[in-house]
């Protein structure tokens, strides 16, 4: 029971903090909405079929823009020295990760809810948004747990901003090639059964590195 | 005539260099997948062992055997290009094995950097260890991925379409690739002792320094 307390008492703070200033998210929205402009460019999008090349223009911004939130989550903390603080109050080391990451999960979301319409208007993609929508929740739950984990790890090193994305995109290549495989799928309205080898491996892989990320998370901050 | 006698040449030096790369290769795991331990198992294995006895020891494990999967990572990516050159008439195929091999590669590049960009804070040692569980725990999902596109890797040794074990290698080549795998292995032990080795001393000479003045 504690520890649920401890979980909404972090996970309150994070919310209160980001409503405050508002900086990460629109970040976060600004660049999710750059990298989309610029794939137009660079590819030339108009005339090839959109259902298969815009599933990897859509993951692109996404983790893009996702690594920026991820990036500041524990740099802020490290900053300001109130990572100590929360690490001094009797506060349950899982509770911090757990609040953190879900913190996280929820800014990515609403990066991807403003992102994914934007993408759907850009490049006139026709859209079936009901099965969709849940993968993508399923992808960004994975994405949110390495990502807190290795932003901590980022954040205690000296080039934080730059470790970030060297850590995290080797181990995340497989979620993004899944989500992207899914999202394919579900754009060209295939069935399920067509990829469904793909979401058992997202599905593995969130359960997965929560759990592994949730374990080792207190030997990252422990000083 | 002489370009037969050229072909053949060809042949025996692709051979060669398959004979050569294998080994290497099966150091690590998505080449060789279920057959082979690998570099990055045996760090997390280290590394866990550090975080439950404090042990810089098994620190110094756990990074030389990054390392070590840094050096021969890259030398099994190269020979596999030199070989895949002539023989698949390509340097780099996007294939299955080759493309989880690189992946994992980049993982340990990745650790790399962490103990690069820290290398005077002690807690380096305990964040790196953790790198190494997140990298092992990743090694499933890396293999498995890219596996799911399919592709055009020799398969030499394992199971063909109808289930049954084959293993397309002549006796020669059986015993050349046996006497590669072993020499190979005895060169990674012997690296990772005499690594782990430099690193104590290495760290065993920093402290005396700080205790004596240079």
């Amino acid at each position: 029971m504690i520890f649920y307390r401890q979980l909404y008492a972090i996970i309150a703070k994070e919310l209160a903090v980001e409503w405050r200033t508002k900086e990460t998210l629109s970040a976060m929205l600004v660049f999710a909405l750059l990298v989309l402009v610029i794939f137009n460019f660079a590819f030339d999008l108009q005339g090839v079929d959109i259902r298969v090349l815009g599933p990897g223009v859509l993951w692109v911004a996404f983790s893009f823009s996702g690594i920026i939130g991820l990036g500041r989550s524990f740099a802020m903390e490290r900053d300001k020295g109130s990572l100590d603080g929360m690490l001094l109050a009797p506060v349950d080391r899982g509770a911090i990760f757990l609040g953190k990451a879900f913190a996280n999960f929820l800014f990515i979301l609403v990066m991807e809810v403003i992102t994914l319409p934007l993408f759907v208007i850009l490049y006139n993609v026709p859209l079936e948004w009901f099965p969709l929508v849940g993968f993508i929740l399923m992808g960004t739950l994975g994405f949110s747990a390495v990502g807190t984990l290795l932003s901590a790890i980022a954040a205690s090193t000296r080039m934080r901003e730059v470790m970030l994305p060297v850590l995290l995109f080797p181990v995340l290549v497989p979620l993004l090639v899944a989500s992207v495989k899914i999202t394919q799928g579900s754009l060209q309205g295939l069935p399920f059964s067509d990829f469904q080898g793909w979401f058992n491996l997202l599905l593995a892989y969130d359960v997965i590195f929560l759990v592994v990320a949730y374990l080792v998370f207190e030997f990252v901050v422990e000083e | 005539m002489r370009e037969r006698g050229s072909d053949t040449r060809f042949a025996i030096r692709d051979t060669r260099l398959a004979i050569c790369h294998l080994p290497l290769a099966i150091r690590h795991p998505p080449s060789a997948i279920r057959r082979s331990f690998s570099s990055i198992l045996i760090a997390a294995v280290a590394g866990a062992l550090f975080l439950r006895t404090g042990n810089l020891k098994y620190d110094r494990v756990s990074h030389a055997c990054m390392e070590l999967g840094v050096l021969f990572g890259a030398i099994s990516l190269a020979t596999g290009m030199i070989w895949a050159r002539p023989v698949w008439n390509t340097w780099w195929t996007w294939e299955a094995r080759l493309t989880s091999f690189l992946i994992l590669w980049l993982v340990y590049v990745a650790y790399m950097m962490l103990r690069m960009s820290a290398r005077d804070d002690p807690g380096v040692a305990r964040i790196a260890a953790v790198f190494t569980f997140v990298g092992a725990a990743d090694v499933p999902f890396i293999i498995l991925a890219p596996r799911l596109w399919r592709g055009l890797h020799p398969v030499l040794f394992g199971t063909n379409a109808g289930g049954e074990f084959t293993f397309n290698m002549t006796q020669p080549m059986v015993a050349a690739l046996g006497v590669s795998i072993t020499a190979v292995m005895l060169v990674y032990f012997y690296l990772l002792v005499q690594r782990t080795r430099l690193a104590g001393l290495s760290s065993r000479v920093a402290e005396l320094r700080e205790q004596y003045g240079d």
